[in-house]
């Protein structure tokens, strides 16, 4: 389907689809099971890295080089709550180095203990 | 006037035997027929039912004086059943008196052990108390503490960090995910 139709055609048609059928929390799964395809078929790995500065070009180059692909297709999203460092998501998995969930862990320690 | 009486009683003849003591035998054996008579007559007629009338008192008498003795040894066997039931009567109550206070001592002994007891439970379940509230309350403490440095924490790196540290971070820890 997606090498007849245009990508935007596709998307808007699946869009209305799962409005219709009030489907939508489902997109997220949806997207990783895209991905997961386009891995598959063309071997290339989408991944989005979360930062709260921008990221420079070495930070990027390192964050692709951790990935286990040897195309990388990495979008990047700026979210200031998240204090420093990176949080890498690809497929249906993720790796948070960011301060906000160091800081986070630390306010859980005693809930955990009790 | 002349006095006669003296003349009269010494010219009066002297008499002789029995009679010199002043006593007439004639009379005497008279009043003795006549007792004689008297005593036979009563004998008769009114002796023997007067003996029978005081016999018959006597009996009567004797029988109330024996009743009297009945009655009254009857009186003392009673006085002596008497004292004895109240000696048992005394000694009864003594037992009770003793099971009471017995009884009583073993009744205020098991309230006693049984207030003690409860005490302790009280006791323990207050101390279980304190140091659950103690233990919540340091967790709650520690808890606050952690979010407070949390915070001052990510205020303090907030306004340390700018992009070229916080790239530079990032590369140390892809580094340290790397290895």
């Amino acid at each position: 389907m997606l090498e007849r139709e245009p990508a935007a055609k596709v998307a808007s048609a699946l869009a209305a689809y799962l409005v219709d059928e009030r489907r939508t929390r489902e997109l997220p799964a949806l997207i990783r099971d895209l991905e997961q395809l386009r891995f598959a078929r063309d071997g290339v790995l989408e991944a989005t890295a979360v930062s709260a500065r921008e990221l420079t070009a070495a930070t990027r180059q390192a964050i692709q080089a951790l990935l286990p692909a040897s195309k990388v297709q990495l979008y990047t999203e700026i979210k200031p709550e998240l204090v420093g460092g990176v949080q890498v998501r690809a497929l249906d998995q993720q790796l948070d180095l960011t301060i906000r969930s160091k800081l986070q862990r630390l306010k859980n320690l005693t809930t955990k203990a009790a | 006037m002349i006095n006669l009486l003296p003349h009269i009683l010494a010219n009066a003849e002297e008499p002789q035997g029995i009679a010199a003591l002043g006593l007439d035998p004639v009379a005497i054996a008279a009043q003795a027929v006549t007792f004689l008579v008297a005593f036979w007559l009563i004998k008769k007629f009114a002796l023997t039912k007067i003996v029978a009338t005081l016999e018959q008192r006597r009996q009567t008498i004797d029988k109330g004086v024996l009743l009297g003795r009945e009655m009254e040894a009857q009186k003392a066997n009673l006085e002596a059943r008497v004292a004895e039931l109240l000696k048992q009567a005394r000694a009864q109550a003594d037992g009770i008196i003793a099971d009471a206070n017995q009884s009583a001592g073993q009744i205020i002994k098991a309230a006693e052990q049984q207030a003690s007891q409860k005490v302790e439970t009280m006791l323990a379940d207050a101390h279980l108390k304190i140091e659950d509230d103690l233990k919540r309350a340091r967790q709650s403490l520690e808890q606050e503490m952690l979010a407070l440095v949390a915070e001052a924490t990510e205020v303090i790196i907030d306004e340390k960090l700018n992009a070229q540290k916080d790239n530079s971070l990032i590369g140390r820890a892809l580094a340290a995910v790397r290895r």
